[in-house]
């Protein structure tokens, strides 16, 4: 017969696991839980931020030559953003004239809520999941999106505690959006990660025309992202006579790494 | 007894530290340098170097922080360090005659692949979140060997370390009871 002696440490220590465990299941070590994360709280932003920093600092050696380049396609890109950003306020003028003629409502109505990452959860072949500072009490829940200073997307929450929430990057397999092409026939798709790094956009029926370039955003047929998110810009497209859908793959507009404090929207 | 109470506290937010920094600043860097298991190092060295009690508390205050952080199931972390502490320890106790650079570099060695075997299986069956079995995915072996190389580095550095600035860790022979 097993002897086991009393003062075992692998019995005590298996005991205690299974003993925080149980205490955990039933919530009675909720306020030591929520105590630990908010005292930590402070420490675990401050690391994470220095840490983004020296990344930062750390990938942006580049060469002379290779600056002047970007610096030169950068111009470029400005002063076509700046003719294209003119024309749009021209056209948001006259809209908001004709709705108020027409007394329409306003088609967006959105809160945000802003909230800093405190650390990244890293999975097998994803660039990693954020964890951020607000949770339930924040208003937070499950298919929320998370937007950047710029409005653009990063990604949506997909499970939340009292006082965090995790979100999946839209770079990440799991991720899933329903995506809309900024183009004459607003064409519909599902967006989804691509090893981490680049997006997908499926089921694009074989008779749309695509360009590259062509900005996607967020459909609105989801219940809790609101239409007009910017997701990317296709930069391939891959088309098959074979296959019934078409896809493309989309470049993000930002980099991922670089993030530390998001906006989650709240649709109202 | 408060000298006790004292060091008791100061080893708990010690150990703290070390996972905070393990999540928030180790993961934010470049896939190489963020696959060093600082955590796992140090539970490796706590019982190589002092006991299985100290391992043992060491991963259940480690594992308990990350299941109330992370967002798996909670347990999660709990059981993979401390079966990770209970294997090395095995190792330790039935296979290694001394103590010594080697069997603390076979230590962290077998520690880290234990680790993330037991880790990558957790998860693989408790989410399924891959479609690809874990051992099919190249990012799980390139992540593995990332944390061997920097693991066997820091294990380099902290025993000669430790030699210098103490006697205590001289290397000696186990006794076999």
């Amino acid at each position: 017969m097993l002897k086991i002696k009393k003062n075992n440490p692998l019995v005590i220590f298996s005991t205690l696991i299974v003993f925080l465990i149980v205490l955990h299941s039933i919530g009675l070590l909720a306020p030591l839980e929520d105590f630990l994360l908010s005292a930590t709280k402070p420490l675990t932003v401050r690391l994470y931020d220095w840490g983004t920093n020296f990344r930062s600092s750390y990938q942006q050696r580049y060469d002379r030559q290779v600056l002047q380049t970007k610096v030169q396609q950068l111009e470029k890109l400005v002063n076509t953003l700046t003719v294209a950003n003119s024309r749009c306020l021209e056209i948001n003028a006259s809209n908001q004239k004709l709705r108020s003629i027409l007394k329409l409502k306003s088609t967006h109505h959105f809160q945000t809520i802003t909230a800093t990452i405190i650390a990244k959860q890293l999975r097998l072949g994803n660039r990693g999941d954020l964890i951020i500072d607000r949770g339930r009490q924040s208003g937070l829940r499950p298919g929320l999106a998370i937007i950047n200073s710029q409005g653009i997307i990063i990604g949506k929450i997909m499970e939340v505690k009292n006082t965090s929430a995790i979100a999946c990057l839209s770079t990440n397999i799991n991720c899933k959006l329903a995506a809309a092409v900024q183009n004459q026939t607003l064409t519909q798709g599902v967006t989804s990660g691509n090893l981490g790094l680049t997006i997908q956009m499926n089921f694009i029926p074989q008779s749309e025309k695509l360009k590259l370039g062509e900005m996607i955003i967020t459909s609105g047929l989801e219940n809790e992202i609101p239409r007009g998110l910017l997701i990317g810009k296709i930069s391939q497209i891959h088309q098959s006579s074979n296959a019934v859908w078409q896809t493309a793959t989309i470049q993000p507009l930002i980099n991922f790494d670089n993030l530390t404090i998001v906006s989650i929207v709240i649709p109202q | 007894m408060f000298k006790k109470i004292g060091q008791i506290i100061l080893f708990f937010l010690f150990i703290l530290l070390v996972v905070i920094s393990q999540f928030s600043i180790l993961a934010v860097l470049p896939q190489f340098f963020r696959d060093l298991n600082l955590l796992l190092i140090i539970l490796v060295f706590l019982l190589f170097f002092y006991d299985f009690r100290s391992a043992a508390s060491a991963a259940i205050i480690g594992g308990f922080y990350l299941d109330i952080l992370f967002f798996n199931f909670f347990g999660f972390y709990l059981i993979t360090l401390f079966l990770t502490v209970v294997f090395v320890s095995w190792i330790l106790r039935k296979w290694l005659t001394n103590r010594s650079l080697y069997s603390f570099s076979l230590l962290i060695f077998l520690a880290t692949i234990f680790y993330n075997l037991l880790l990558a299986s957790l998860s693989y069956f408790s989410f399924a979140s891959s479609k690809i079995f874990f051992l099919q995915n190249s990012y799980f072996w390139s992540t593995l060997i990332y944390q061997i190389i920097w693991s066997e580095i820091f294990a380099l550095l902290m025993f000669n370390l430790v030699n210098f600035f103490s006697r205590r860790w001289q290397p000696f022979f186990l006794e076999k009871k």
